[in-house]
């Protein structure tokens, strides 16, 4: 009787481990409703130097120009076609750009497919015509990915697009200026530190401090921190429309 | 004075009712037929961009494969035929005759892997695809607007207000076999 029990259940365990779904298997495409940053980087290859540099870079872009460029990258297609798949985030999920400008860029890198594309809103096609973003992605996306630097390629993709952009507007983006690899700073761990002793401390705050919000302020890092509150929420253009042109590679 | 009332204003309530529906039902046919219009002079736009671009695509090819005279030919007359059609059902086919040569072009390059590797050609490439995926894009928002348009036309009321509005039905721009096969997106 007790061997019994216990057979079956070691026979009840093995058929609920059995039945469990791996994780790796069944992970299905989530692509969050809206941005709320510019690298929305599902597929987690991008570094964080380069990820929080690249915010900065865009949200400058953004704030003096206008343009809305986001950055995704996801693990897989799941069968879908990438034009078909990134004009339905650019356009229909997102809709990057402001309404009338149509200002908005995506470029969505998909890892198991191996394939990239860039995505261009109707007012840009003036100034980033395909074969512009054609070049680009060959010089910089390609070469890169090929040897599995995605942050580097993304990096100086990014910066060949937004001087292009910047150039057409006539304005000068700061962030342009430094374009190798940044040497990890010693400060950022205590700033990390820094940063959960305010997050702990706004939720055990006293109530008559209520109206002194967190200010998280992170030296280096002054435009579009991903944590900074103006991020979230006021991130959306919202209003961009996409005719499916642009530029598509694979490496 | 009750009973004069009622036959005054049942009849008028009456009236009002239908003026409202046929006004709703005309301006309903307008505005399909509107947007179909619309749909097709995007989709027009992005097809001249096509022929625009076929000159330059066929000068690169011809340095290669003179000798396939024939394929040239073809794209330069159906290219005239578009240029010369009339009503949209004759620019639609011109259209879809130019898009079987191009991939027959297309396909053609693969032999050549000078070509392939020609950096003045991988942008002319990217202007193509580009192209080519605009005009997949506007031909998905005109048969939409299409489909719309005659479903309306065609259906119990539609099919009168259609006819007082002088609205037809439109033809669909017929999607290549290729595509056809397509799985279809879902998200």
């Amino acid at each position: 009787m007790c061997w019994m029990g216990s057979a079956s259940r070691v026979f009840l365990m093995a058929f609920l481990f059995a039945s469990l779904p791996l994780p790796a298997l069944s992970s299905r495409l989530v692509i969050p409703e809206s941005p709320r940053g510019h690298v929305v980087d599902l597929a987690s290859i991008v570094d964080r130097t380069r990820r929080e540099r690249m915010e900065a870079l865009l949200e400058e872009l953004k704030d003096k120009t206008g343009v809305q460029m986001v950055i995704l990258t996801i693990e897989g297609l799941d069968g879908r076609a990438i034009e078909e798949f990134s004009l339905y985030v650019a356009n229909d999920l997102w809709r990057l750009g402001e309404r009338g400008k149509d200002n908005g860029l995506l470029l969505t890198v998909s890892l198991r497919e191996r394939v990239y594309r860039f995505e261009v809103g109707y007012g840009l096609e003036g100034i980033l015509p395909d074969s512009l973003l054609g070049d680009i992605g060959r010089k910089y996306l390609v070469p890169y990915f090929r040897k599995g630097a995605y942050s580097e390629g993304l990096f100086l993709a990014t910066l060949a697009v937004t001087k292009q952009i910047a150039s057409h507007y006539g304005v000068r983006l700061r962030l342009e200026d430094y374009a190798g690899p940044k040497r990890p700073s010693r400060v950022l761990p205590i700033l990390f530190f820094l940063l959960v002793f305010l997050i702990l401390f706004s939720f055990f705050r006293p109530s008559r401090w209520r109206g002194f919000g967190p200010v998280v302020f992170l030296p280096g890092m002054p435009l579009g921190s991903p944590w900074s509150d103006s991020h979230f929420g006021g991130f959306g253009g919202g209003g961009g429309g996409f005719g499916g042109a642009g530029a598509q590679g694979r490496w | 004075m009750k009973r004069v009332v009622l036959r005054l204003i049942v009849p008028l309530f009456l009236l009002f009712l239908i003026l409202l529906s046929v006004k709703v039902g005309y301006d309903r046919a307008i505005t399909l037929d509107e947007n179909v219009k619309n749909a097709w002079a995007q989709l027009q736009n992005q097809l001249k961009r096509r022929y625009d671009l076929i000159p330059n695509l066929v000068g690169a090819v011809r340095g290669y494969a003179a000798h396939e005279k024939e394929i040239f030919e073809a794209l330069g007359e159906a290219r005239t035929r578009y240029f010369g059609a009339k009503d949209t059902r004759e620019k639609i086919d011109a259209s879809r005759e130019i898009e079987s040569q191009l991939s027959r072009l297309l396909m053609l390059v693969e032999r050549y892997p000078e070509l392939k590797a020609n950096e003045a050609f991988l942008r002319l490439q990217d202007a193509l695809e580009g192209t080519e995926n605009r005009i997949s894009v506007e031909r998905k928002r005109y048969n939409d607007a299409v489909r719309e348009l005659n479903r309306f036309a065609r259906s119990f009321f539609g099919r009168f207000f259609a006819r007082l509005a002088g609205v037809g039905m439109a033809p669909y721009y017929d999607i290549p076999e290729a595509e056809k096969s397509r799985p279809e997106v879902k998200f």
